[in-house]
């Protein structure tokens, strides 16, 4: 397991040179000349041109690539042209805010996916059975077909617009809550370690909208997974005989569950990296200032040092939950080593 | 001997019952939680609007500031903060807007604009030497005393970095760059520039902020490098520093609020709204929402069918400033190559635009027919001289078509910036009525940013383009977009007469002189047709019933020091 473990942690270094490799020239096709955009339309040629030297644009791709490299290596992300600030420095105090949008809402997919997810397979007969399972069946399609943006926006409409329970979406506190001094960065656990109750029940509040959109877009898989997954094992010789010998039915349904669980764990892995892709869009829907909004305002601003980063940061953290599952299966299915 | 997979080594039932309940009663906690603090903030908004009390504005807007460096172009965020950190050294008279306490500008009268930072500001008998007289004891935020030396600096500091400056230096007559005796300190508060030629522009300009707006010399220079002589690195995210403004920027989070905090020691007395709060929200229906609801204050940069239906909620006021149309949507024609080379072709597009369709249905209203070179609302415009009638003339377009030897039809590519929803719903309305002539237009959506490259080195056959000219003089505007050399002239228009008209708009002081070129000018380049001039969208504010003050700025920027909350 050990010298599993090493290899595949040794494929990393490889995988991230490629995932850097790939982002720095999507990045270079991307159109938007990074040095008309910092100084406008009405700037002459002559001062884009001097920017762009001083950038390093002017020089060939692969030797911007090493410069590229070297930077990254040495953690020097550059610059964003619109903020001002140092990369690494933007991307430090927005992504808290980020995986703490993205871990709630996973941890919550998986609470509500996998219970119901085996209670549609144990139920698949008679009649409730049928409704349960056509209804689980009915969401996965829904929320399979609807996008995240458009659900978000509707649950604004509905809840914050005509019913009015719901906070507005203008970010992660209302504008008159004062928020607790950064600790980790994410306002729910700086609010609790400083005793901040008021801004924790105001940032609890304004995280139902956007936590109910990626769960709902989300936990869809999930339950599909875990039903056919749990479906097919009460079908399987074993629990025949598990059957035949009288077993409790609780007892037959946690052994089928735990055989089950291999897909259904490799899906939830899945499922997390894309839930950071998700997040760039319900980000932006509720102003939530998170890694997210960074990028999709790095893409429409040319802020090619930002989108760089961002690019990267999401690779490397799906290449670190894809690299758990391998060990993860590794450690329980010994032919995978 | 158990297998590790067998029932004594896993879960019991009361214990996948128990994992199960807790795992469902954390979902349920957590949602409730939530749910309470949804409860707990829904009804954050006062009903007066903004939720801060009178003393703090909130106002919603698509994004914040992106620099404090005003050499360098940047968004409607950062033109509003840097309205508001620096002042002009002049500010047109204002009078009320109808009755709901809002106000315009009475834009290029001279003789009634606010002295705000000069005392004074004369001409000699050459027409090229200016004298302008700064008032005592404006005090910077840096808590220095600005006066001649600081306007020095800006005016060095433009010749410097070169970028916007080069643009304002030359349209304000200090050419060459680096000519001897330009500027000179007479003492502390007077200084004599002198122009190469006579320059009508250069009195105007001092109600540009972004021209010849003042900066803390002392401050900015305590921030030069020796790679960087004009503070440029120091002056993008802490400008406000070197600002003398009636605000200082009190904190700045990237992506979600500005917050601004009334400057005591202003030189105009300390303004009624002490914070002002810029929030970040990108989506303008949740912008409109925010404002029903009580949230924020201020919007603006909505559909025109928010805007309407803003108009008939309780507590909102939507200001349709229809006497301040400063945008100009235009179509800009790539001059230098076929079939735009061709003025017959250009004629013929603008005899066929469906002018009516797109102030209708584009902007349901909210805007109005151009039929000019430069805005309405400036002086000099020339109601007179629009040859195209209210277009839609198929028969004429296609003579002229057919005389440029396009009878047959022609296909145009058409680029449009994807950030601004209208020019993509005008570019569909040129695409529907040119049909009617043979013309296929092709619509190429691109982001901001790509948008501008494409447009600023002319990879186009035509570009829709939504820009303003923040001075309200016909030579700045014509330099702007028509002159061969000028940066803004995206379609690089070339024309020996033209260029000829705007040298003499640029330096004739007699007042009757000029009005007689700006005439001849525009008539002029309608009929040439370098660009098909679209509307003109009126400038729309939102705002709650209890804020008043709001100002048609040509830059459409708000000053917070004009606006009270009751």
């Amino acid at each position: 397991m050990g010298r599993y473990a090493s290899k595949r942690i040794a494929l990393l270094i490889p995988q991230l040179l490629c995932v850097a490799l790939i982002t720095f020239l999507l990045v270079l096709a991307t159109p938007g000349n990074p040095a008309r955009a910092q100084l406008g339309s009405q700037a002459p040629q002559s001062a884009v041109d001097a920017l762009s030297e001083k950038l390093g644009l002017d020089r060939p791709a692969y030797e911007q690539f090493v410069v590229y490299l070297k930077n990254t290596v040495t953690g020097d992300f550059g610059q964003s042209w619109v903020s001002g600030n140092a990369v690494l420095d933007d991307l430090v105090a927005r992504a808290p805010s980020t995986f703490e949008l993205i871990t709630i809402s996973f941890v919550i997919a998986l609470a509500l996916a996998i219970p119901l997810g085996v209670m549609a397979a144990v139920r698949s007969t008679g009649f409730v059975g049928r409704i349960v399972d056509r209804c689980s069946f009915g969401y996965g399609l829904l929320a399979g077909a609807i996008p995240d943006f458009w659900f978000a926006l509707i649950l604004i409409f509905v809840f914050f617009a005509v019913l009015g329970i719901a906070p507005s979406p203008i970010g992660q506190l209302d504008v008159t809550v004062e928020g607790p001094p950064s600790i980790t960065g994410a306002i729910s656990i700086d609010a609790l370690l400083t005793g901040n109750w008021a801004a924790f029940w105001n940032h609890a509040g304004h995280l139902v909208l956007p936590v109910a959109t990626l769960v709902f877009i989300n936990a869809a898989p999930i339950l599909r997974m875990t039903r056919n997954s749990v479906l097919e094992n009460l079908g399987s010789p074993y629990i025949r005989f598990a059957r035949a010998n009288g077993l409790p039915k609780s007892q037959i349904v946690r052994y089928a569950l735990r055989n089950a669980l291999l897909p259904i764990v490799t899906l939830a892995g899945v499922l997390y990296t894309i839930l950071i892709a998700g997040a760039v869009l319900t980000e932006t829907i509720f102003s939530w200032g998170g890694v997210g909004q960074y990028a999709v305002q790095s893409v429409l601003n040319a802020d090619w040092a930002a989108l760089q980063s961002v690019v990267l940061l999401g690779a490397a953290v799906s290449l670190l939950v894809y690299l758990a599952l391998d060990l993860f299966h590794a450690a329980i299915d010994p032919r995978v080593r | 001997m158990r297998s590790a997979d067998g029932p004594g080594s896993g879960l019991t039932r009361q214990q996948f019952l128990k994992a199960g309940g807790a795992t469902l009663a954390g979902a349920a906690a957590l949602g409730g939680l939530a749910g309470c603090g949804a409860a707990g903030t829904s009804g954050g908004g006062s009903a007066g609007g903004g939720g801060g009390g009178r003393s703090t504005l909130v106002v919603a807007v698509p994004a914040l500031l992106s620099s404090l460096d005003r050499e360098f172009e940047v968004g409607a965020g950062s033109m509003e903060a840097m309205n508001n950190v620096y002042d002009a050294a002049t500010m047109w008279a204002t009078e009320p807007f109808g009755s709901t306490g809002s106000r315009v500008p009475q834009l290029g009268d001279t003789k009634r604009w606010r002295l705000n930072l000069i005392e004074e500001a004369s001409v000699a008998r050459d027409g090229l030497t200016w004298t302008i007289r700064f008032k005592p004891g404006i005090a910077s935020h840096a808590g220095n005393e600005l006066g001649a030396d600081d306007f020095l600096y800006t005016l060095q500091r433009h010749q410097g970095v070169w970028v916007l400056g080069a643009f304002y230096n030359h349209v304000a007559g200090f050419l060459p760059r680096w000519r001897a005796g330009m500027f000179k300190t007479l003492d502390r508060h007077t200084i004599r520039v002198r122009t190469q030629k006579p320059s009508p522009l250069f009195l105007q300009m001092l109600e540009n902020n972004f021209a010849m707006g003042l900066f803390d010399g002392v401050e900015a220079r305590r921030h030069a490098t020796g790679g960087d002589k004009w503070s440029t690195g120091w002056m993008k995210s802490n400008g406000d520093k070197a600002g003398h403004g009636p605000y200082t920027i009190e904190s700045h989070k990237p992506g979600t609020e500005t917050v601004f905090r009334a400057f005591a020691d202003y030189h105009g007395g300390k303004p009624a709204i002490d914070t002002v709060i810029h929030r970040a929200i990108e989506s303008s229906s949740t912008r409109a929402s925010l404002l029903t609801a009580g949230q924020v204050d201020v919007v603006r940069d909505l559909l025109p069918a928010e805007f309407k239906k803003l108009e008939q909620t309780r507590g909102v006021v939507v200001d349709d400033f229809d006497k301040a149309k400063f945008l100009l949507l235009m179509l800009v024609f790539n001059t230098t190559r076929r079939p735009f080379d061709d003025p017959r072709v250009r004629q013929a597009l603008a005899w066929a635009a469906p002018y009516d369709a797109i102030v209708d249905n584009v902007y349901q209203g909210y805007a109005d027919r151009w039929n000019g070179v430069i805005s309405r609302d400036y002086p000099f415009f020339d109601e007179g001289a629009w040859p195209y009638g209210d277009g839609r003339d198929f028969e004429r377009a296609r003579a002229l078509l057919k005389q440029a030897g396009y009878g047959s039809g022609l296909t145009v590519n058409v680029i449009y910036n994807a950030s601004e929803p209208q020019p993509e719903l005008a570019a569909i309305e040129l695409q529907s009525a040119f049909k009617e002539i043979g013309v296929d237009l092709k619509l190429q959506k691109y982001a901001a940013a790509a948008f501008t490259e494409k447009l600023t080195a002319t990879q186009f056959d035509a570009a829709v383009w939504l820009d303003l000219s923040l001075t309200p003089d016909i030579g700045y505007c014509c330099y702007l977009y028509f002159q061969s050399r000028a940066f803004a002239n995206m379609g690089k228009y070339r024309d020996a007469r033209a260029d000829a008209l705007i040298e003499q708009i640029l330096t004739t002081l007699d007042e009757e002189k000029r009005a007689e070129v700006a005439r001849s000018f525009q008539r002029y380049v309608l009929q040439q047709s370098p660009h098909l001039y679209l509307a003109q969208p009126h400038y729309m504010v939102a705002r709650r019933e209890n804020v008043k003050g709001v100002t048609a700025y040509t830059s459409r920027t708000l000053r917070f020091d004009d606006v009270t909350k009751a």
